[in-house]
């Protein structure tokens, strides 16, 4: 059995108990180190709630290579934008060690709000609230790229533009480094 | 001079590209949410700088988005004006100027979490139709901001980019 002591940020004010509950209305299953959940590519309809291990998202570079984008854990929560939209999978997701996830498709999330399920509203209302913070950081980004390609840089962009290089992990910052490397 | 004029009406609701793959009695939930007004040529619907906590549809007549000195684009009958700011409220960068006799249907972001707290499945609905345009626009943007990142390196010569570049890689290597 996992660990019922996994909470889930995307759950939100749901008490632990309440989180449970949750849960344990969902399929789980358990998976080796090194298995691969989906693939790049792959359809993708439904998210999966970590509960226990770790899950490395990669995906291949132009050149073949694979690139890291992160390392998950429990109370991370993997596709939930192919829940509201599904699309193809953008990552690869593969176990780095023995590693237990709940399933919730997009099927069954909606069945859930149509029965009022509050964990399923809550769920959804702060995977939207995440879709909507992530698009105004890319907006922000875009605009400072933008004013940096276009000479229109201040103190201030150039400021936050380093900070993003610095930050910005796997092939964005590869790329931005290829620029300075083919001076 | 902009009007208050009554309620949504749910055949405008059906004929929104946002709201379209909506249940009927979901739309017929939604509708009576929605306050209409009229607008005539001329008037604003909304100005740069004014607080944005309100998703826009336009019913009947077209209106002009104007950003600082430029006209930006056009709205009209069942297009969406600020679907994302009903979630995340900010600031109108553009202004909305009727270039025609217009109704336009409109829901605050505290008309939306009342819905939440008595129905539910409604508010998911047109939370989940918002989410998933919010989601087509993530990935669009995604995908500029990988062009502008890839952009060849001979159209990055002589702007501002080489110097910031220049200045972390170097913080990098001091970092370690």
């Amino acid at each position: 059995m996992p660990s019922m002591n996994t909470t889930f940020p995307l759950l939100g004010d749901l008490t632990a108990q309440e989180q449970q509950g949750f849960l344990r209305t969902l399929v789980q299953t358990r998976h080796e180190p090194e298995e691969i959940l989906f693939r790049e590519g792959d359809p993708g309809d439904y998210m999966l709630l970590i509960l226990e291990g770790n899950l490395r998202l990669s995906r291949l570079a132009p050149s073949a290579e694979e690139v890291r984008l992160a390392d998950l854990g429990p109370g991370d929560v993997v596709g939930e934008m192919a829940v509201l939209s599904p699309a193809p999978r953008s990552a690869t997701a593969t176990c780095l060690s023995e590693t237990t996830v709940a399933w919730l498709s997009r099927d069954n999330l909606l069945e859930r709000l149509v029965l009022e399920d509050r964990a399923a509203g809550i769920l959804l209302r702060l995977s939207t609230e995440q879709v909507s913070n992530r698009l105004a950081a890319v907006r922000t980004r875009i605009e400072l790229l933008r004013k940096a390609l276009s000479g229109e840089s201040s103190t201030e962009s150039d400021a936050e533009l380093e900070e993003l290089i610095r930050a910005e992990a796997g092939p964005i910052a590869e790329n931005l480094r290829k620029w300075l490397e083919s001076r | 001079m902009s009007t208050p004029r009554g309620i949504g009406r749910v055949d405008t609701l059906v004929g929104c590209p946002l709201l379209t793959a909506l249940p009927l009695r979901v739309l017929q939930a939604l509708a009576p949410r929605f306050e209409a007004t009229e607008l005539d040529t001329g008037d604003l619907l909304f100005e740069i700088g004014g607080r944005s906590a309100s998703l826009f549809i336009v019913e009947k007549g077209d209106l002009e988005l104007e950003g600082p000195g430029k006209s930006v684009g056009r709205v009209s009958r069942g297009g969406v004006l600020c679907e994302e700011d009903v979630l995340r409220p900010g600031i109108h960068k553009t202004r909305a100027r009727a270039t025609s006799p217009s109704l336009v249907l409109s829901m605050d972001e505290q008309t939306l979490n009342n819905l939440w707290a008595i129905e539910p499945a409604s508010a998911a609905f047109l939370q989940l139709a918002i989410g998933s345009r919010l989601i087509t626009e993530l990935r669009r943007a995604n995908t500029q901001f990988v062009s502008l990142c890839e952009m060849p390196i001979d159209e990055v010569e002589n702007t501002g980019m080489r110097r910031i570049l220049k200045v972390s890689s170097d913080s990098d290597l001091e970092s370690g």
